[in-house]
């Protein structure tokens, strides 16, 4: 008799085990999804919020492009501000770069290129500064972008003089020798830069000479 | 338990019951699953057909929507929060749940319109006559002065342009915010930058003519690989710089004619995350109380048709990417068409389909930039001003969801 008692026993076990499983799955793991949800998602985007996002956007666009029609007998010039009048002169030579990596005759630094990623990718930049200070030279490192495509490594070279050339400074475009893909600088002796390609390789570069050089 | 009892035997004697009572369960717990499921999913699907069939003007189009088409848009991604959600039901057919549908035709990118030397009304697809922007390493007043003075001299009566000043990455410095400018890497306070803008709309002023029209947007960056500077509270910094300023503008004798100042951002994928670049947008559309601005960034490594299943960098989505340059109310965009492939339209134009699909607004973007006269002088291919505008026309009005005019065509300069 025990044996049928024991079957029983089992049954109801399983029974329990699996409406405690249809309990877990059916209401516990539902209402913990939907309160996870509601909690990320403290607004509700409907159709007519969408709709309204979508004129705000459209008065905002034409506010934006609207100008006023002049005023008639303004004065056409504005009174010097406190701000201009109290204006600071910029220095006359290039300051020290905060948090530059000292490397050779010059400097490792990681900073914003004025190259979009559409047409490079740097990956740092080595920068030196001659004697008294007026005249900077970066060596952008990194790769030309090619959309879904290998990216040939590449050398940038742009020279600023302070007060002279500002707003173009001198720019020459060294592309790496055939197969050797995204470069970085890693460390300098004297003008002479040490590149990583992404792939591992490592390709010399005289700053001097503007030449990739073989060991 | 009778230890005798051979275990082989116990299990044979086994009921059916013993099966098929969890079986039946499960299969109740899937029944409630499902009913419970769907009616969400259809719930969240009925209200984005509705969205998307509402037009802008906010009538519901009641006719002209076949059964046919509001089967096919069943099948759209469903955006409902950062990330799309797709149905469960996706029919196997539909190529891909992302946006990659290509233009119904391929649109041509030989640069045979030039713009045209005086300014005149534009025929529809004609590129607008182009401005250059700047990328800066100087905030020096007279060097801006006379920058806003040849820039002036330049624009033609009653020309309408846009022009970039890029002061470069976000920093924050002896409690300013401000941005680090090019070339000399030095510290700028927005009082420091306000300063040289001021300089450059003075010069500008004097030179320019009377009836024309600049949009100034004062840039800065999403770079900052080590630094959280790309911040809420930088893109705040930001809005109330633009705001100061075009109260100065505005002010007797106002210049509010002539000039407008707005914010502006080159926002990149490869140069920080999709989060930091969000918390800028947010920043600087809570603060700003008169003007836009404008991202004037990349879609690096977005889809195109060469490569349809290209992951854009750093995690960033197609949500992110819109959200940035449309999403956010003061959001407005001059994307970035250098390559001469028309690559960047073509992903570009991708976005914009995205926007259409999954928010029900088509991207209008204001203009097209380029970088040419610079890349000209160093050796680099990229596409000329009329081209990267043509590419992105061309993309754009080759399909009619995303058809629109840029305003805009500039070229910066490094």
């Amino acid at each position: 008799m025990s044996v049928p008692g024991t079957f029983r026993g089992r049954i109801l076990l399983w029974s329990a085990l699996a409406f405690t499983g249809f309990l877990v799955i059916a209401v516990v793991i539902p209402l913990v999804i939907r309160s996870v949800r509601l909690n990320s998602q403290p607004e509700r985007t409907t159709a007519s919020d969408i709709v309204m996002q979508n004129a705000t956007k459209l008065a905002v666009e034409a506010t934006a492009a609207a100008f006023p029609a002049a005023e008639v007998g303004a004065m056409d010039i504005k009174p010097l501000g406190e701000n201009e009048a109290a204006q600071t002169p910029e220095a006359t030579a290039y300051a020290p770069v905060l948090g530059a990596q000292a490397a050779g005759a010059g400097a490792i630094v990681e900073v914003q290129p004025p190259f979009p990623a559409s047409l490079y990718r740097i990956q740092n930049a080595w920068l030196y500064d001659d004697e008294q200070g007026t005249r900077r030279t970066f060596a952008w490192a990194g790769s030309e972008t090619r959309q879904g495509e290998p990216e040939p490594g590449v050398i940038i070279i742009q020279v600023y003089v302070k007060g002279s050339n500002d707003l173009e400074p001198q720019t020459e475009v060294y592309p790496a020798p055939e197969g050797i893909g995204p470069l970085k600088v890693i460390s300098a002796e004297g003008m002479r830069l040490s590149l990583e390609s992404a792939q591992g390789q490592v390709v010399l570069f005289d700053i001097a000479e503007r030449l990739y050089l073989t060991e | 338990m009778n230890p005798d009892y051979p275990r082989k035997t116990r299990c044979v004697q086994r009921s059916p019951l013993h099966l098929v009572i969890p079986l039946v369960l499960c299969a109740g717990t899937l029944v409630l699953l499902v009913s419970c499921a769907i009616p969400a999913h259809l719930e969240r699907t009925v209200a984005d057909i509705k969205a998307r069939m509402l037009p802008d003007s906010g009538t519901p189009v009641q006719s002209g929507v076949s059964a046919s088409a509001l089967l096919n848009r069943l099948f759209l991604p469903l955006v409902r929060y950062d990330s799309p959600v797709y149905l469960p039901y996706v029919k196997k057919d539909v190529p891909t749940p992302t946006p990659t549908s290509t233009p119904t035709s391929t649109p041509t990118h030989t640069p045979t319109r030039t713009p045209t030397p005086t300014f005149t009304p534009r025929p529809v697809g004609y590129p607008p006559p182009y401005s250059t922007s700047y990328y800066l390493s100087t905030t020096n007043y007279d060097t801006l002065y006379r920058l806003g003075q040849s820039v002036g001299a330049s624009i033609l009566p009653a020309q309408d342009v846009i022009i970039f000043l890029d002061f470069g990455q976000p920093w924050y410095e002896n409690g300013s915010w401000g941005s680090i400018i090019f070339g000399s890497l030095e510290f700028r306070s927005i009082s420091q930058l306000t300063t040289a803008v001021q300089a450059f709309c003075r010069g500008y002023y004097i030179n320019s003519p009377t009836d024309a029209h600049l949009t100034l947007a004062i840039g800065t960056s999403n770079y900052g690989r080590s630094y959280e500077f790309v911040s809420h509270e930088h893109g705040v910094a930001w809005a109330q710089m633009v705001n100061w300023l075009n109260t100065w503008i505005g002010s007797p004798p106002s210049w509010a004619s002539k000039i407008k100042i707005a914010g502006a951002i080159d926002a990149e994928p490869g140069w920080n995350t999709a989060g930091r670049t969000r918390a800028w947008a947010e920043g600087f559309d809570s603060a700003i109380s008169s003007g836009v601005y404008y991202n004037f960034g990349s879609c690096d490594s977005c889809p195109f048709a060469a490569c349809p299943t290209c992951r854009i960098l750093n995690g960033w989505t197609y949500e992110d990417i819109w959200y940035i340059s449309w999403g956010v109310r003061t959001a407005f965009t001059v994307p970035e068409i250098y390559l001469v492939s028309g690559v960047n339209a073509d992903q570009w134009h991708r976005v914009s389909l995205y926007a259409w699909n999954a928010h029900g607004q088509a991207i209008r973007y204001s203009g097209a930039m380029t970088q040419y006269v610079s890349c000209q002088q160093k050796g680099c291919t990229t596409n000329t001003p009329s081209q990267g505008w043509l590419q992105l026309f061309d993309y754009l009005n080759s399909d009619p969801r995303t058809a629109y005019t840029p305003r805009w065509s500039t070229d910066i300069r490094w």
